[in-house]
């Protein structure tokens, strides 16, 4: 029983880490907090939708190729005349993204819930010493480490990554030696997307629906996660989702039902705090000026 | 600069503020049911983004949270003026300690005051985290206390309804409530703006550092704007549910949010009157949207849904790109620039 | 004249005046010092040339262009800034950080030659190759920031306070370096408060005083003659003749 939950929570951890990275992935070059990522969410759950009569990876090639393709536009046309705003002002800019791809959705493809029927492989299950795991447990398990892991290798062992890596850390000092910034953006955009895409996946495995409006809760976890665990931090900011998933498991399986409408406030009421004592987040170790 | 220019500097924007008040009110009297509810709907929101830009002009600080103390204002004033009998079977399953919440009753403007006071016991309770936070930091907590506040008010279904819809409220508030609580709250706003702590304010808001070098405790400035603001922004949630009679927990999350941040931004968040403007002019605006979305001008064949949310949204965006400081800029609403030879202007 | 500055203002935010008129020259192959107290205003000056501080009025001209003007690339001009906070990327390796210094350059198969002659230059950096930046002291920080800055083959190197905060022996490794690097034809524009060390090494040193303003200027011998650059020194650079003369 115990291994059980324990199974459910690691799921649970590792999706809501690929959450957490694509938020601080674009906080942490660009000072971005993006409230336009879920809707990028939505848009790569949308190709899973528009194509669920097909075979499962063309889905999949969709989400992504949609996904990278929305996240880059909304940088050429909304956040790069913004480049040197100040991080509130981009805040608001994506308040107003988020805002307009939701609203294009609606008008366009997406005017009410879809249902998307999961594909059958997906709910198969086999049981490992005594545990049910579904298959698509396994697939979001393989899924988020895949891309974890690729995203580290990325960021270790490519030049594009350490110019990411160290744009992420100081942008003017990077583009003073010569990284190119327009560049160095546009692909944080782009592997952005790619994230968004994974998730948007997984989330319509487990939810079977698609609407113009679900990009909300999954940014919102992946706010919370990136605050707690380190908001330009990468390392930092997988584990804090890590954690936050394992915590909301947690919670979820111990908590007695009628408290565990109030685990959203729970949570947030953790992020002000954590944002008062270490706004750079409990597993960074950068410093970040508050004021 | 004289003394007589000194206090019409003072008075000036004030003043024609309030007579805009009085304008606006006037246009609600004497118009058509749409008018009264479009300018109502108008005035309701100048409370509102006056109260907000309380908090974010003087302290540069973006709140996302203002509405959460919107909606305190709105359920004080549904459990204070609810009739009684209708309460007990809406709220049968309060919990023992909130039972009072089933049998108290209170006349309209009580309920707008306390709901006022409420909405600044929270902030009180926020004002700490407030305190010691700026920026980014500080606009992500107050997007924090929004998601707390709703999904309190979402789950507590025996006590708040959830997303049931509030209803039995009754219509209170008339155009003369919404615009007489407008001007106060200008006059409060402006008289903020022009005190020692909300000068001491807009010096941190230049240059943090410099500010608390020369001594000014920001941290209490900043505390004293937000629980001050959210007073203003409380009534606004009182008039909003004396007015429309009905809201669920949904109402007041981030779509409402959205409106006033495109409101206060489009009319220049550093400044007051810009606050005012823009809350009236986007109020119109939106209204002149829905009618479009609903095919007033096309025809009658409605547009898709979504389309008025999309042109707000574009012109959010255009604003902060071209114009972030919005219509007003920093400066006020004058009467006219006058230069007199040998006076310093 | 490689680098001319002229009667340049600049002023942060609304009412903070950093320079108010300084004037200075950079011939090619020359190392001059700008030296001057705490917040003399030395810093902004180089921070004008690289575009980071804003100019308000005045000219700023490299090899005849103009750099304030939008089409000016620091980097194509290979003018190499290492700022006063040396801007070490601690969540990288030190390999990494040397690297980026050549981030820009096209010529990869001489960069491999490049970075082993700084290594030869500054050996603690080979020992610390892998690990990361974060772990180097500050004076092995500052010889990476130098390295680093190296490694665009620069023309024009602007060094801001590399001494500050070291100890002796490693000033005396970077003073070396620069005499070095200046012995190699590298024009040098150096920012210091280190005066007697940097009047020493130097064609031509400026005295710059607060807020912005050229006390004066010249070899150690013009310095020595010119009584408010002695008064604001506090001593007398006569017997800072060193080889430059």
């Amino acid at each position: 029983m115990i291994l059980q939950i324990i199974v459910d929570m690691v799921g649970l951890g590792a999706t809501y880490a690929l959450l957490t990275i694509g938020i601080a992935l674009l906080f942490g070059i660009l000072g971005l907090m993006n409230f336009a990522y879920g809707e990028i969410i939505m848009i790569g759950a949308f190709a899973m939708y528009l194509f669920k009569d097909y075979p499962w990876f063309v889905g999949v090639l969709a989400a992504v190729v949609f996904a990278v393709v929305v996240s880059v536009l909304t940088e050429r046309l909304a956040f790069r005349p913004l480049r040197n705003a100040d991080p509130v002002t981009l805040m608001i800019a994506s308040f107003a993204v988020s805002l307009a791809l939701q609203s294009v959705m609606r008008m366009t493809v997406l005017p009410r819930t879809q249902g998307v029927p999961p594909q059958p492989f997906l709910t198969e299950s086999i049981t490992v010493f005594g545990i049910r795991v579904t298959v698509l447990q396994i697939v979001t398990l393989v899924l988020c480490g895949v891309l974890l892991g690729g995203l580290a290798l990325l960021m270790k062992k490519t030049p594009l990554g350490v110019q990411l890596r160290a744009s992420a850390e100081n942008f003017q000092v990077a583009k003073s030696l010569g990284v190119k910034g327009s560049f160095v953006i546009m692909s944080a955009f782009a592997i952005a997307g790619v994230m968004a895409a994974a998730s948007g996946i997984i989330l319509v495995a487990r939810q079977g629906a698609v609407s113009a409006e679900m990009g909300l809760t999954p940014l919102l976890i992946g706010i919370v996660g990136a605050v707690v665990g380190g908001m330009s931090n990468l390392k930092g900011a997988a584990l804090g989702g890590l954690l936050l998933g394992m915590g909301t498991g947690l919670l979820e399986a111990t908590l007695p039902t009628d408290l565990i409408a109030f685990r959203d406030a729970f949570l947030y009421s953790a992020v002000m705090v954590v944002l008062v004592i270490r706004p750079q987040g409990l597993l960074s170790g950068t410093k970040v000026r508050t004021s | 600069m004289t003394n007589s220019t000194r206090i019409r500097r003072l008075f000036e924007t004030p003043i024609l503020l309030v007579a805009l008040m009085g304008l606006v009110a006037l246009i609600a009297v004497f118009g058509d049911p749409t008018i009264t509810r479009v300018t109502v709907q108008a005035l309701i929101a100048v409370v509102f983004v006056a109260g907000l830009s309380l908090f974010s002009g003087n302290s540069g600080v973006m709140s996302f949270g203002h509405v959460g103390f919107m909606a305190i204002g709105a359920y004080t004033t549904a459990y204070l003026t609810i009739p009684v009998n209708l309460k007990s079977s809406m709220f049968s399953d309060l919990p023992e300690p909130l039972g009072f919440l089933a049998t108290i009753h209170a006349p309209f403007p009580i309920a707008i005051l306390v709901g006022g006071l409420a909405a600044a016991a929270l902030a009180l309770v926020t004002a700490p985290i407030m305190a010691r936070l700026g920026g980014l930091q500080a606009g992500i907590a107050t997007l924090a206390l929004l998601v707390i506040v709703f999904t309190v008010l979402n789950s507590w279904t025996d006590v708040t309804r959830g997303s049931s819809s509030m209803i039995g409220l009754p219509k209170s508030t008339t155009v003369w409530w919404a615009a007489g609580i407008a001007a106060l709250v200008i006059v409060i706003a402006w008289a903020y703006k022009k005190s020692r702590s909300g000068l001491q304010l807009q010096a941190s808001r230049e240059d943090y550092l410099a500010a608390t070098a020369s001594g000014i405790a920001v941290g209490r400035h900043r505390v004293f704007s937000w629980v001050l603001s959210s007073i203003p922004v409380g009534f606004a949630g009182a008039l909003y549910a004396g007015f429309f009679t009905t809201f669920n927990s949904q109402t007041f999350f981030l779509s409402l949010t959205f409106s006033f941040i495109v409101m206060i931004v489009l009319g220049g968040y550093l400044s007051l009157s810009g606050a005012v403007i823009g809350a009236l002019g986007v109020s119109v605006l939106q209204e002149i949207l829905r009618r479009f979305q609903d095919g007033a001008f096309t025809g009658g064949n409605s547009l898709p849904a979504g389309i008025a949310d999309l042109i707000l949204a574009a012109v959010l965006l255009f604003v902060l790109v071209k114009a972030p400081l919005g219509l007003m800029g920093t400066g006020e609403l004058r009467l006219f620039r006058k230069r007199s030879i040998g006076s310093a202007s | 004249m490689l680098l001319e500055i002229n009667e340049l203002f600049v002023r942060y935010g609304k009412s903070v005046m950093a320079l108010q008129g300084a004037s200075l020259e950079v011939g090619e192959g020359e190392l001059v010092s700008l030296i001057g107290q705490n917040g003399a205003g030395k810093s902004t000056l180089l921070k004008s040339i690289v575009g980071i501080a804003p100019v308000h009025s005045g000219s700023i001209t490299y090899d005849g262009a103009a750099v304030t003007d939008k089409k000016f690339s620091v980097i194509k001009n290979r003018i190499a800034y290492v700022p006063e906070d040396r801007g070490v990327f601690s969540s990288l390796t030190v390999g990494e950080n040397l690297r980026l210094g050549a981030v820009s350059r096209k010529d990869t198969r001489n960069i491999d030659a490049d970075i082993e002659r700084e290594l030869a230059r500054f050996p603690i950096l080979g020992e610390y190759w892998s690990r990361g930046a974060s772990l180097l002291s500050g004076g092995e920080q500052q010889q990476l920031a130098i390295a680093r800055a190296l490694l665009l083959r620069p023309k024009l190197l602007l060094l801001d306070e590399p001494t500050l905060g070291l100890a002796p022996i490693i000033v005396d490794l970077i003073f070396d370096v620069i005499e070095q690097l200046r012995d190699e034809g590298v024009t040098i524009l150096l920012v210091e408060q280190n005066a007697v060390r940097s009047i020493e090494v130097s064609n031509r040193s400026y005295v710059m005083q607060a807020p912005g303003k050229i006390l004066g200027s010249g070899n150690a011998k013009e310095l020595a003659a010119n009584e408010a650059v002695v008064d604001y020194l506090g001593f007398s650079p006569t017997g800072l003749l060193g080889d430059s003369e």
